[in-house]
C-alpha cells in the first residue's frame, strides 16, 4: 500500500528524489530519442523504396522509349528482366498507348505479386507498392523555323503529348516491413539497454549519494536519543566522506562533553547535598538555638517580671514601712537613716523600673499609639510635672514652644512624654544652677506632616568628650562616678533614644563639659486636621503687656504666648528698671494694662517682693500678675487684699497663663481695654458672669473617700453648694428630704446601689424626681443594656473624671431648659481631650489660684492615700484579678490625672490597658511602673 | 520549262506594271517622293522576326537615297485589317502567315514575302491565283493574273538543293549514294533531286513517307543504303520523332546527316546549310531597294543570297572526318552556284 502522500513529488524522501533526478531525464531523452529516430529511420525506409521505384520506373519509361517506338519486345523483355536485379521489385510491365501488355517480368516465387490488381499512381496495396508512369516519345526538333513549316491542319502537337505507354513497377514492401520491424526492435532494445544502463548508473549513484546521508540520518536520530556511542561507517569518498568523518567527530566529541557534563553535574549535586545537608544541620543548630534564645528571652522575661514583682512587693513594704516610720517620732539621727532607706529604696525601684522599660523595649513588645493630642498641653503636662524638681533645686524650667507648632497631631503623647520626662529629668540631674529650657520647634511641614524638633538646654557640668560616644547604651554614665554622685540607673537616655526611635524620630546632643548639654530629638507626626482648633488669635486681643522676666527663654515663652493670643507686648530685662517703663521714663507709652512679673527660683525674697509690688502700685494701679518658681508660694494678704494681683507657677501654662491674665482684665473695672474686650467679646461676656455656679445645689453621692474629696472640692471650688452621701441608701435620703439642682450618682455603691438609688429617687415622688442625675462610672460600658438610662440617669461622666468633662455635664443639664450659651454637643472624654478656651475661661471664673487647684490638706491625703492604691494594686495584681486591678488602675488614673501627675496618670493608664488586655506581664512592667511614680511623688512629698 | 515561261510572263507584267505606275504618278502628281512608306506585316512576335526585321532596316538604311518608313503590322493585330495598302510603297510580308493574309487577297501594292518555305509559297500563290480568276469572273479585279504574279516576290526559308549536295561531297569524300527522306510536300520536288544527283553523279534513294504510315523500318533501310542522308525539309517527313529516329538510325550505321538547319544539326546532324534571320533580312533590304529604285520591278522568287555552314563536331569526331575550314566551304558554294548561275544565264533562252 503504497501512501496517497507519496506520489506527490514535495513529500518523496531524499533517496527517491535523487533517484527521479538521475533517471527521470535519462528516460525522457532515451524515449524522445529513440521514437523519433526509429520513426524518422522507417519512414526513411519507406521514402527509399519509393525514390527507389521512382528512380527505377523513370529509367524504365526512358529505356523503354525506343523499344516501344521500334516495338522491339526482346528489347523491352529483356529491360524488365533486368528491374528485377532489386529485391524488392516484384514485377515490372510495360503497356503500349493502348494498355495491352507488351512486355512484362515477374519474380519467380513471388505469387502474391501475380495477384496484385492494378492501382493507380502510388497505391499501396497491403503488401505491395504500385507505381506507374507514362511513356512519352521525346523525339527532336529539326527545324529552325519550325513555325513556317507547322502544317495546318496536322495534329503533330496532340499526339506528341499523348504517352506512348505506360510502365508499371510492382514494389513489394514486405522487406521494408521487415526492416520496420527490425528497425523498430532495435530501437527498443538500444534504447531499453540504455535505460537499464542509466538506470542501474543512477541507482548506484543516489545509493552512493542517499546511503550515506541515510546513514547519517540515522546517527542524527541516535545521537538525539542520547547514544553518543553511534558512530557512522566511513565509507564514502569526497565530502560525503568528510561529512561522515565529521559526524564521528561531532558524536565523540557529543560523548565526551556530555560525559564530562555528567561527570560536573554529579560532582556538583554531590556537593550541593553536602552543603544542604550541611545547611540543614546548620538550621536546625540556629533553631535550637533560636529557640533556646527566644526560651532563654522568655525566661528573661520571666525572670525580670518574677524579679520585679519579687523585689517590689518587699520593696513595696520597706517603702511603706519607712514611710510610717518616719511619721513617727524619731530623733534626729534616725530620721536621717530613715531618709537614707526611703531614698535607696526608691532608687532601687527606679533601677528596677528602668530595667523593666528597657526589656520591654527590647522584647518588641512596645507599640507606638496614634492619637490625636494637644501638643502643647503634653510638652506642658511634663515640664509642670517637673516643675517641682527643677524649683527644689532652684533652677528655672522653661518650655518654649514655637507659635508656628501646631496645636493637635496625631501620635503616642505618652512615648513623648517620657521622653522628655527622661530629657528634663536628667537636665535636672545634672544641672546644679541655672537653667533647663524646652525648645519646640518646628522644623518641617510637608504634606500635614510635622517634624517637630524639641531640644532640652541646661546649663550643667556638661559632658566630657571622651565619655560622649556611649552616652545612649544602656547602664552608661558619663562617669562611672556619677552614679555615685548622682544616681540613677543609667538607663533613662537609652529609654528616650528606644522611644525616639521607635517613634521614627532621631535623637542627638551636644555638650561642652562645665557649660551645659543640649539634647535633640525629632519626631514627625501627622497634622490631624479632623479635630477644631481653638482660635486663641483675639482672646488678647486689648491686652497690652509689660512683661519682666530676667531669664531670656523664658522672657520669649511668656512673649509668645501673649502674642499669639493678640496682646501688646513691652518687656523689661531688669526688675529695677520696671518701675521706669510704668512711668514711661523710658519713652514707652503707659499704656499697660497688664503687669507681668517673672521671678526666677530664689530671684527676690518674699519680702523684698511684696515691697517691690508696693512700689510699683505708686505708680500703676493696673493688674499684675507674679510668677514664681516655687509651688509653695502664696500671695500675702497685703496682695490679696489689693485684688488686682495674682500669681502662678512657672512654667505656666499657656492656658493658666491666658486665664490669669483675662481674670485679672476683668477685675480691672476701670480699665477700658478689658470693657472693650467685654464689648468684644459679648457671648464671652455673658457667660463670664461671676460665680455662674453660685447657689447651685448639688447632690455627690460617691463611696471612695478620696474621690468624694476630689469632685466636691472641685465642685465648691466652682461656688457650687455641695451635699455628700456615701452610699445609695444616703443618697435617696437625702434626696427625698432636699431639693437638689442636679446629682452626681455613683453606680457601684455598697448598701444600694446608684442604679437603684436613681431609679427610687424617680420613682418616688420627691423632690428631686426630675432632677438631673449624671452618672460617675468608670465602666464606659455600664449602660450598655440601657438599663441605667432605664432607672433615670441623665448622662454620664466616665471615671476617671475629668474637670472639663465633668463640667461641660453639669453646664449641660444645670442650664438645659434654660437658654443655654453652652454647645449642646456632648463632647467626648480624654485626657487630653481639647478644652476650647471659652470653657476653660468659665473653669476659671471661681478659681483664682490654677492649676492643680487642689488644697493643701487634699494633697497630704493625696500623698497618703497613694502608697495605699499602690498596695491595694499589688494585692489586686497577687489575687491574679484583672478587673479589680482595671477598677484600681483606672481610679488612679483618675485621681492622678486630676492632681496633674501626669507621669503617674501615664502609667497607671498603661496599667489599665495592660490590665484589660489581661497580660501579666505587661501587668507587672506597668504596675511597676506606677508603684515608682507612686513613689516618687510620695518621695518628694516627703523631702518637702 | 515552267519556270522560263513565268519568267517572260513576270517581264511583261514588269513592264505594264511600270506603265500602270507611271500614269498614276503623273495622275497623283509626285511618284517618288522623298518619304517612301513600307509596311511589314509580321506573322507574330518571334524574335526571329524582329532579327530579320532588324536585318531588313540596316540594310535599307546603309543606303541613304531614300529614306524608307518602315511600318510594321503583325497579322493578328486588329488594326492590320484596317490597314489601306494603297499608302505603302511596298508591303513586305514576314513568315508563313503573313504570306498567307497577303496572298488571301492580294493587294495591289507590290508585295515581298519572306521566311516561307519554298513547297509553301507555291502553293498559297497557286490557290491566290485560282482565287484571283474567280474573283474577275466577279468583275472585282481588272488585273490578269500574270499582273498579280509580278506583285509577288519572295525569298524562301530554304536552300537550294545544290548546297547541301555539294556540302556533301566536301564532308564525305567517297559518297556515292544519297538517301532522302521525303513527306507529301518534299515529294513534289523529287525531280530537282534527282537532277541534283545525277549532276553529282549519286544514287539517289527515296523513301516516302506520310503521317500515318509506321516506317521505321524504311528509315532504317534507307540510312543502311546510303552514305549520306539528306535532310529534306518537309513538316511530316522531319517530325520530332522521325528526325530522332532517323538520327538514331544514322548514328548506328555511321551515316552522315547533312541537314537544313542549325536545330537539327544541334540534335545531332553532322553538318547543316542554312542562313540566319539576319541574312535573310539583309537580303530582304536588298531586294526591297531594287523594287523601290525600279518601278518597272520584275517579281523575283530567290532562296536565300547569304548563309551560314555548320558543323556538330562531336559527330564530325566520331564519323573520324576532317574538320573542314567552314568559311572556306561557304564560299566554294558560292563560288559554285554563282558558275552555275552563269552557266545557266548562258545556257538558259532568253
Amino acid at each position: 500500500m503504497v501512501h496517497l502522500s507519496k506520489l506527490t513529488p514535495s513529500s518523496w524522501d531524499f533517496k527517491t528524489r535523487v533517484f527521479v533526478l538521475a533517471v527521470a531525464p535519462v528516460v525522457l531523452v532515451a524515449v524522445i530519442l529513440s521514437s523519433y529516430v526509429a520513426s524518422s529511420r522507417m519512414q526513411d525506409v519507406e521514402q527509399s523504396l519509393l525514390d527507389r521505384g521512382n528512380a527505377l520506373i523513370d529509367h524504365m519509361a526512358r529505356m523503354s522509349e525506343f523499344g516501344l517506338f521500334t516495338g522491339n519486345q526482346d528489347l523491352l523483355t529483356s529491360l524488365t528482366q533486368s528491374a528485377l536485379v532489386d529485391n524488392d521489385v516484384s514485377k515490372v510491365m510495360i503497356f503500349d498507348e493502348t494498355h495491352s501488355v507488351i512486355a512484362s517480368s515477374i519474380r519467380s516465387g513471388d505469387v502474391g505479386a501475380l495477384s496484385v490488381k492494378l492501382a493507380s499512381d502510388d497505391e499501396r496495396n497491403n503488401d505491395y507498392l504500385f507505381i506507374e508512369k507514362p511513356i512519352y516519345d521525346s523525339g527532336v526538333q529539326a527545324f529552325d523555323f519550325s513555325e513556317e513549316f507547322a502544317v495546318p491542319s496536322d495534329n503533330d502537337v496532340s499526339r506528341t503529348h499523348q504517352p506512348m505507354g505506360w510502365v508499371e513497377v510492382v514494389l513489394s514492401s514486405r522487406s521494408t516491413k521487415e526492416r520496420r520491424k527490425e528497425i523498430l526492435l532495435y530501437s527498443l532494445l538500444i534504447t531499453l539497454f540504455g535505460l537499464i544502463v542509466s538506470i542501474s548508473l543512477a541507482v548506484r549513484i543516489s545509493h552512493g549519494v542517499t546511503g550515506p546521508v541515510r546513514r547519517l540520518s540515522l546517527m542524527e536520530r541516535k545521537l538525539r536519543g542520547g547514544d553518543f556511542g553511534a558512530r557512522v561507517e566511513v565509507k564514502s569518498g569526497g565530502d560525503l566522506g568528510v561529512l561522515e568523518e565529521g559526524f564521528n567527530e561531532l558524536a565523540r566529541t557529543l560523548g565526551r562533553v556530555d560525559y564530562q557534563l555528567k561527570q560536573q553535574i554529579k560532582a556538583a549535586v554531590e556537593e550541593l547535598t553536602k552543603t544542604v545537608a550541611k545547611l540543614e544541620s546548620q538550621n536546625r543548630e540556629l533553631d535550637s538555638a533560636k529557640n533556646a534564645a527566644l526560651r532563654a528571652s522568655e525566661a528573661k522575661a520571666d525572670f525580670l517580671a518574677k524579679m520585679s514583682h519579687e523585689i517590689r512587693t518587699p520593696m513595696n513594704a520597706v517603702i511603706g514601712f519607712t514611710e510610717l516610720l518616719r511619721k513617727t517620732k524619731q530623733n534626729r539621727e534616725q530620721v536621717e537613716y530613715t531618709r537614707t532607706i526611703h531614698q535607696s529604696a526608691q532608687q532601687l525601684l527606679n533601677v528596677i523600673e528602668d530595667i523593666l522599660s528597657i526589656s520591654k523595649l527590647e522584647s518588641g513588645t512596645d507599640r507606638v499609639q496614634r492619637m490625636s493630642f494637644d501638643v502643647r498641653n503634653c510638652l506642658e503636662d511634663v515640664v509642670s510635672m517637673l516643675g517641682p524638681t527643677a524649683h527644689r533645686k532652684s533652677l528655672e524650667l522653661v518650655l518654649l514652644v514655637d507659635s508656628d507648632v501646631p496645636e493637635r497631631l496625631l501620635g503616642d503623647p505618652g512615648r513623648l512624654s517620657q521622653v522628655l520626662i527622661n530629657l528634663v529629668n536628667n537636665a535636672i540631674k545634672f544641672t546644679p544652677k541655672g537653667s533647663v529650657t524646652v525648645e519646640v520647634s518646628l522644623e518641617a511641614l510637608v504634606d500635614h506632616v510635622a517634624r517637630l524638633r524639641v531640644s532640652v538646654m541646661d546649663t550643667g557640668i556638661g559632658i566630657a568628650k571622651g565619655n560622649q560616644t556611649d552616652l545612649f547604651a544602656a547602664f552608661v554614665q558619663a562617669d562611672s562616678s556619677m552614679s555615685r554622685r548622682f544616681g540613677g540607673s543609667g538607663l533613662g537616655l537609652t529609654i528616650a533614644k528606644r522611644f525616639v526611635e521607635l517613634m521614627g524620630g532621631d535623637i542627638s546632643f551636644e555638650s561642652e563639659l562645665g557649660r551645659g548639654s543640649t539634647f535633640r530629638f525629632r519626631v514627625s507626626c501627622d497634622l490631624d486636621v479632623s479635630t477644631e482648633i481653638s482660635d486663641y488669635a483675639t482672646i488678647l486681643q486689648h491686652v497690652v503687656a509689660l512683661i519682666y522676666d530676667g531669664n531670656p527663654f523664658s522672657r520669649r515663652a511668656i512673649r509668645n504666648n501673649l502674642l499669639l493670643a493678640g496682646a501688646s507686648t513691652f518687656v523689661s530685662r531688669t526688675l529695677a528698671q520696671v518701675p521706669a517703663m510704668l512711668e514711661g521714663q523710658d519713652g514707652l507709652p503707659q499704656s499697660y494694662n497688664v503687669l507681668i512679673l517673672s521671678l526666677g527660683a530664689s530671684e527676690i525674697s518674699e519680702p523684698d517682693l511684696e515691697e517691690c509690688v508696693v512700689s510699683i502700685r505708686r505708680i500703676y494701679s493696673g493688674p499684675i500678675l507674679i510668677l514664681v518658681s516655687r509651688e509653695d508660694y502664696e500671695l500675702s494678704p497685703t496682695m490679696v487684699k489689693d485684688g488686682m494681683i495674682s500669681s502662678a507657677v512657672k512654667p505656666v501654662r499657656r492656658d493658666t497663663l491666658y486665664l490669669k491674665l483675662h481674670t485679672l482684665s476683668h477685675q480691672n473695672k476701670d480699665h477700658t481695654g478689658l470693657d472693650a474686650l467685654r464689648g468684644g467679646s459679648p457671648d464671652l461676656n455673658s457667660n463670664l458672669s461671676f460665680n455662674k455656679y453660685h447657689g447651685v445645689k448639688l447632690l455627690l453621692v460617691e463611696d471612695n473617700e478620696f474621690n468624694r474629696i476630689l469632685v466636691s472640692t472641685l465642685l465648691t471650688q466652682k461656688g457650687l453648694c455641695v451635699e455628700l452621701a456615701g452610699d445609695g441608701q444616703q443618697a435617696w435620703m437625702a434626696a427625698r428630704a432636699e431639693k437638689y439642682d442636679i446629682i452626681l450618682m455613683d453606680i457601684h455603691l455598697p448598701i444600694m446601689n446608684g442604679e437603684e438609688a436613681t431609679r427610687k429617687i424617680r420613682t418616688t415622688d420627691g423632690p428631686n424626681r426630675d432632677t438631673p442625675v449624671i452618672a460617675l462610672t468608670a465602666d464606659i460600658f455600664s449602660d450598655k443594656q440601657g438599663g441605667l438610662t432605664a432607672a433615670g440617669i441623665s448622662d454620664f461622666v466616665f471615671k476617671p473624671i475629668s474637670e472639663d468633662k465633668l463640667f461641660e455635664k453639669l453646664d449641660l443639664w444645670l442650664w438645659k431648659n434654660k437658654a443655654s450659651p453652652q454647645r449642646d454637643s456632648a463632647l467626648t472624654s480624654g485626657l487630653y481631650q481639647a478644652q476650647p478656651i471659652q470653657e476653660m475661661l468659665l473653669e476659671a471664673e471661681g478659681s483664682s489660684v490654677a492649676p492643680p487647684p487642689v488644697p493643701e490638706h487634699l494633697l497630704e491625703k493625696l500623698y497618703q492615700e497613694l502608697p495605699l492604691r499602690r498596695v491595694s494594686l499589688a494585692d489586686a495584681i497577687e489575687k491574679g484579678d484583672f478587673k479589680l486591678l482595671l477598677e484600681q488602675a483606672h481610679q488612679l488614673n483618675g485621681v492622678a490625672g486630676y492632681f496633674a501627675f501626669t507621669d503617674l496618670a501615664l502609667k497607671a493608664r498603661a496599667l489599665e490597658k495592660a490590665a484589660a488586655s489581661g497580660n501579666t506581664r505587661e501587668v507587672a512592667i506597668n504596675y511597676h511602673a506606677v508603684s515608682l511614680a507612686i513613689e516618687t511623688i510620695v518621695e518628694e512629698h516627703g523631702e518637702e | 520549262m515552267l519556270t522560263l515561261s513565268k519568267q517572260k510572263q513576270k517581264q511583261k507584267h514588269k513592264q505594264l506594271l511600270a506603265v500602270i505606275s507611271l500614269l498614276l504618278a503623273i495622275v497623283s502628281g509626285s511618284v517618288l517622293s522623298a518619304e517612301t512608306k513600307v509596311l511589314v506585316l509580321l506573322s507574330g512576335e518571334s524574335d526571329i522576326y524582329r532579327s530579320l526585321l532588324l536585318g531588313l532596316q540596316s540594310t535599307t538604311a546603309a543606303t541613304p537615297e531614300t529614306t524608307i518608313t518602315f511600318v510594321a503590322r503583325q497579322v493578328d493585330d486588329e488594326n492590320a485589317k484596317e490597314v489601306r495598302w494603297d499608302n505603302y510603297a511596298v508591303i513586305v510580308s514576314v513568315g508563313t502567315k503573313a504570306a498567307r493574309q497577303l496572298l488571301k487577297v492580294p493587294p495591289k501594292t507590290p508585295v515581298l514575302s519572306v521566311l516561307v518555305p519554298k513547297t509553301t509559297y507555291e502553293s498559297l500563290l497557286h490557290d491566290s491565283l485560282l482565287h484571283e480568276k474567280g474573283g474577275e469572273e466577279k468583275g472585282r479585279d481588272d488585273l490578269g493574273p500574270d499582273q498579280t504574279l509580278n506583285r509577288f516576290s519572295v525569298i524562301y526559308v530554304d536552300q537550294p538543293y545544290s548546297r547541301e549536295f555539294v556540302l556533301a561531297r566536301k564532308l564525305v569524300p567517297d559518297l556515292r549514294s544519297i538517301g532522302v527522306l521525303l513527306g507529301p510536300n518534299s515529294s513534289k520536288n523529287l525531280p530537282q533531286l534527282k537532277e541534283e544527283a545525277r549532276r553529282h553523279q549519286l544514287i539517289l534513294n527515296k523513301v516516302e513517307v506520310d503521317e500515318t504510315r509506321q516506317d521505321n523500318r524504311d528509315i532504317r533501310d534507307l540510312v543502311r543504303e546510303s552514305n549520306v542522308i539528306l535532310a529534306i525539309p518537309d513538316p511530316v517527313a522531319f517530325n520530332a520523332q522521325r528526325a530522332k529516329w532517323l538520327l538514331y538510325q544514322a548514328y548506328q550505321q555511321r551515316v552522315a546527316v547533312i541537314a537544313f538547319s542549325k536545330s537539327y544539326v544541334d540534335a545531332g546532324a553532322l553538318a547543316a546549310v542554312y542562313s540566319t534571320p539576319e541574312q535573310i533580312g539583309r537580303h530582304a533590304g536588298e531586294v526591297l531597294q531594287a523594287m523601290l529604285r525600279d518601278p518597272n520591278y520584275t517579281a523575283h522568287s530567290d532562296f536565300p543570297k547569304y548563309f551560314s555552314i555548320t558543323v556538330n563536331d562531336s559527330v564530325a569526331k566520331s564519323m573520324h572526318l576532317q574538320q573542314p575550314d567552314l568559311e572556306q566551304l561557304r564560299q566554294e558554294i558560292s563560288q559554285a552556284e554563282l558558275l552555275r548561275e552563269q552557266r545557266l544565264g548562258h545556257g538558259s533562252p532568253e
